[in-house]
């Protein structure tokens, strides 16, 4: 009996059923997603990439930091004139204004441009490259980043200190620019000792060299000049700033 | 297969074997529409399986394993929700709803005995006999979706069995 009336109230689970509407309108919900062409191929190398994922990436960031670190790094030591220059000073340069985030370490960055603008200068003139185009295009350069270092800064209580800190960078890397040519001159002149008949040659050449190692100072002091000029000018703006606001403060 | 003969041959499927998947999964979700829902994402799986021309050697099996899976995420994300809410206000902890799920189906009789019956079997039974007995799945195939084995399923399908006779004051 009981076995019976279960018999008949399973026979009314199976009656649980959709109504035709809701089937209808699922079935037609199915049939109606976009489906993929039929002309889709898969490519091999996509789907040798599906499986093997993690391998995948690792070697695409690898050769993408081989290549483009590459360029990245070999682009730090590049000069106005080469390929990579425009690398250095266009992208690597503006990431690392982004990157050095704290105020210690962008100021520390903007000095480092200002010393590598100078440095630039002086491997140039020492390969006789240093033209009028690319003495004007380090001098544009070295004004912009001493006013960016000024602006930096300017900011911080200790702003002069480290304004007067790349002043003497800058006039310190003069001064051994000159025991350097000192050291020069005392070996040259031992040299000369040698002979008598070399030294009305070498005494030409030294002069060609000297009036070069002259020019080559003259431009690359220059450059110098006009980074110092931005920070004095600054300084100097300043200070009138603040005396201007002292007297208008008298006047009240 | 060209792409209609697909279509007929899923619209086939579906006609046989959707009203089942909906029962199964109204019975484990207690709601209408959520089970309607679980009916078209299970469907729609294995149209992506047709698409793709993936092999599916027995296709109701296959619709019940993902019909199940569904039902699991399903019940782990509610958990998930209902968890902030946990007990109700006298501080009895929160039934979960896979327990008394069976006993809120919406039937068109008052209550089924039969389902009642069911449920009150212990976890490991119920799934087995509800096969069984209401979809009329071979042993072989409750193991395919479940994940058992089939000596497994037919050792639980006995002791499912005993119970119900049990349960019902049959005697042997």
């Amino acid at each position: 009996m009981f076995e019976k009336d279960f018999n008949k109230e399973i026979e009314a689970l199976r009656e649980v059923k959709m109504t035709e509407g809701e089937k209808a309108s699922i079935l037609r919900g199915i049939l109606s997603l976009p489906m993929r062409s039929p002309y889709w191929h898969k490519s091999k190398i996509l789907v040798f990439a599906h499986i093997y994922r993690t391998q995948t990436i690792l070697a695409v960031c690898l050769v993408f930091m081989l290549s483009f670190g590459g360029a990245v790094y070999a682009s730090s030591g590049a000069v106005p004139g080469e390929l990579l220059y425009p690398v250095k000073v266009k992208i690597v340069e503006p990431v690392l204004d982004v990157v050095n985030n704290s105020q210690e370490k962008k100021a520390a960055w903007q000095e480092e441009k200002v010393v590598r603008r100078i440095e630039e200068a002086r491997i140039l003139a020492d390969q006789d490259k240093l033209d009028d185009k690319k003495l004007a295009e380090l001098d544009k350069r070295i004004k912009k980043n001493s006013e960016e270092f000024v602006k930096v800064v300017e900011k911080e209580d200790e702003g002069e200190d480290l304004k007067e800190a790349l002043r003497e960078k800058i006039k310190e890397e003069k001064d051994i620019k000159k025991e350097i040519k000192k050291e020069d001159d005392d070996e040259k002149k031992e040299y000369n000792k040698e002979g008598e008949e070399r030294k009305e040659k070498t005494e030409e050449a030294k002069l060609k060299k000297e009036n070069k190692e002259v020019e080559k100072k003259e431009k690359i002091n220059k450059l110098k000049d006009s980074a110092l000029k931005v920070l004095d000018q600054k300084a100097e703006g300043k200070k009138a700033e603040k005396e201007n606001s002292k007297k208008s403060k008298e006047r009240k | 297969m060209s792409i209609e003969a697909l279509k007929r041959k899923f619209t086939e499927i579906y006609n046989q074997e959707s009203d089942a998947i909906f029962r199964f999964c109204l019975i484990r979700v207690s709601d209408r529409e959520k089970a309607l829902d679980l009916t078209q994402e299970t469907f729609t799986k294995l149209w992506n399986h047709m698409i793709a021309k993936k092999e599916i050697t027995n296709q109701k099996a296959f619709l019940f394993t993902i019909a199940r899976n569904q039902i699991i995420d399903w019940y782990k994300k509610t958990k998930s929700i209902s968890l902030e809410s946990l007990g109700d206000e006298e501080g009895n902890p929160l039934e979960v709803e896979d327990e008394k799920s069976f006993k809120r189906i919406e039937l068109n009789a008052d209550i089924n005995r039969a389902l009642l019956l069911i449920e009150s079997l212990s976890p490991q039974y119920r799934e087995v006999v509800y096969l069984r007995f209401v979809e009329g799945f071979t042993p072989k195939e409750i193991a395919e979706v479940l994940g058992l084995s089939s000596n497994a399923v037919s050792i639980r399908l006995t002791r499912g069995v005993e119970a119900l006779r049990k349960l019902l004051g049959i005697k042997k």
